[in-house]
């Protein structure tokens, strides 16, 4: 398949790992966080830790929304699918990301109708299949997810089904990142920037990084050779002194982004005040609402949820996993009582949350380590 | 990770969730098969064979043979036929 096997040539990432030691200055350790969670998945799928040199750290963002998504949200979806006459729709990591009544799966087994799907367009077929229905998709995401929301409440509008709506919990991308980057606790050198969001919103945005925060970014692609890549892009801004938005996406990624993609965004959602996120607590306009515009289409204005906060289990530690603190296996629970069939932190539950993708790929590597 | 097929019923049956799908990286290529210009519209396939409508309203105009970078069944990126 173009655009994707030729990334994956373990020789060529093999060369680029060898010339990374040359561009470490001696003694110095390096901490680079990569934002999004399909680089995390990447870099443990493939083995790129274990390419990098000592001295060269990764830091696991909180670029996984399913991760990100507080508790008292999954509730909502859960009040919502449980009354009667609603299909709730979701994709299907979220089924299994529990809340303090239950995951949504929970839900299913106990009677609800709650069925994955693919795309939103896939929610709206089934609304439009089943006109005596209501049917709510629990819309999650970042902005590379938010476009398909909108252009489905588009379509949803133009033919009047008006039994469709949506539980809104997309999110931004720059709020957390400010947030990470005005956190004390973490002291990082540079961003490997995520490329699907980028792709929509362009690689402008991240500008205030090294203009605000003098620390360089890179816009990085999801296969293991694109990872390697931009990891040696900061490296040699760094280097060099440099501090600079690179975009190693370039086959991808536009400095502007997807104009029709913002537009129908901005047509479609309106900036929340405030959000909550699991690990981060609450930040000022970080995610999206329906507009007042698309109200007919909004679940939050069709049924009555409470909305409350609710706090994570005091055994989990997603909230120092997602900010970098700790490592996926330092976490108390860790691959005990918290693993990918019985996980307690949304972290555990999505491929791409950091300690269900180090648990399937990493924690091998690291026995034989210790070995 | 879930190794289970995921997908409704109709669209996508059959494929198995290696990756999540609401953030970035599931992304992926498909060719373009039919277009239907009116409704914004693309069947397309992916390298595995598995067969998709997906949303083609925020690229330009597609055709036949085209590659698109899909996320969550619409098209953010479009390469034209080579």
């Amino acid at each position: 398949m173009r655009f994707v096997h030729e990334f994956r040539d373990g020789e060529l990432g093999r060369a680029v790992a060898t010339e990374l030691p040359a561009l470490l200055a001696p003694g110095r350790s390096y901490k680079l966080m990569e934002v999004c969670g399909g680089h995390t998945h990447a870099i443990y799928r493939y083995g790129i830790e274990q390419l990098l040199p000592a001295g060269l750290e990764l830091v696991h963002g909180p670029g996984c929304p399913v991760c990100v998504l507080p508790m008292g949200r999954v509730d909502d979806g859960v009040r919502v699918a449980r009354q009667s006459g609603v299909i709730l729709t979701c994709f299907g990591d979220m089924m299994r990301v529990p809340g303090s009544l239950g995951s949504l799966l929970e839900a299913k087994a106990l009677g609800a109708d709650v069925r994955t799907v693919y795309s939103p367009l896939d929610a709206l077929r089934i609304a439009r299949e089943n006109p005596e229905r209501e049917v709510v998709f629990f819309a999650i995401g970042f902005e590379t997810t938010a476009p398909s929301t909108a252009l489905t409440l588009k379509r949803a509008r133009e033919e009047r089904i008006a039994n469709f709506s949506c539980l809104c919990n997309h999110v931004l991308i720059e709020p957390p990142l400010r947030a990470l980057l005005d956190s004390p606790d973490l002291q990082l050198d540079g961003f490997v920037g995520p490329g699907h969001v980028a792709t929509v919103i362009g690689a402008r945005p991240f500008a205030f990084v090294p203009r605000e925060y003098g620390k360089p970014i890179v816009v990085s692609g999801f296969e293991p050779l694109d990872v390697l890549q931009s990891i040696q892009m900061l490296l040699v801004q760094l280097a060099a002194g440099r501090c600079e938005v690179e975009t190693q996406y370039r086959r991808v990624v536009s400095w502007e982004g997807n104009q029709r993609a913002l537009a129908a965004m901005e047509e479609v959602f309106s900036p929340r005040e405030h959000f909550e996120w699991r690990g981060l607590g609450s930040i000022a306009r970080s995610a999206l609402r329906i507009s007042d515009a698309y109200a007919e289409h909004d679940a939050e204005r069709r049924f009555v949820l409470p909305g409350v906060e609710i706090a994570d289990p005091r055994e989990c530690q997603c909230g120092e996993v997602l900010r970098g603190i700790i490592k996926p296996w330092e976490c108390r629970v860790f691959g005990t009582a918290c693993t990918p069939e019985r996980a307690i932190g949304a972290c555990m539950v999505s491929p791409e949350g950091a300690c269900a993708a180090y648990y399937s790929f990493g924690r091998h590597a690291r026995e034989r380590a210790a070995v | 990770m879930s190794a289970e097929p995921t997908g409704s019923d109709r669209e996508g049956a059959g494929r198995r969730q290696i990756r999540c799908i609401t953030c970035s990286d599931d992304g992926r290529w498909m060719r373009v098969l039919e277009v239907d210009v009116r409704r914004a519209l693309a069947l397309c396939v992916d390298a595995d064979g598995a067969d998709e409508t997906v949303d083609t309203g925020i690229v330009a105009a597609v055709a036949p043979g085209d590659s698109l970078l899909v996320h969550a069944g619409t098209a953010l990126q479009r390469r034209e036929t080579q």
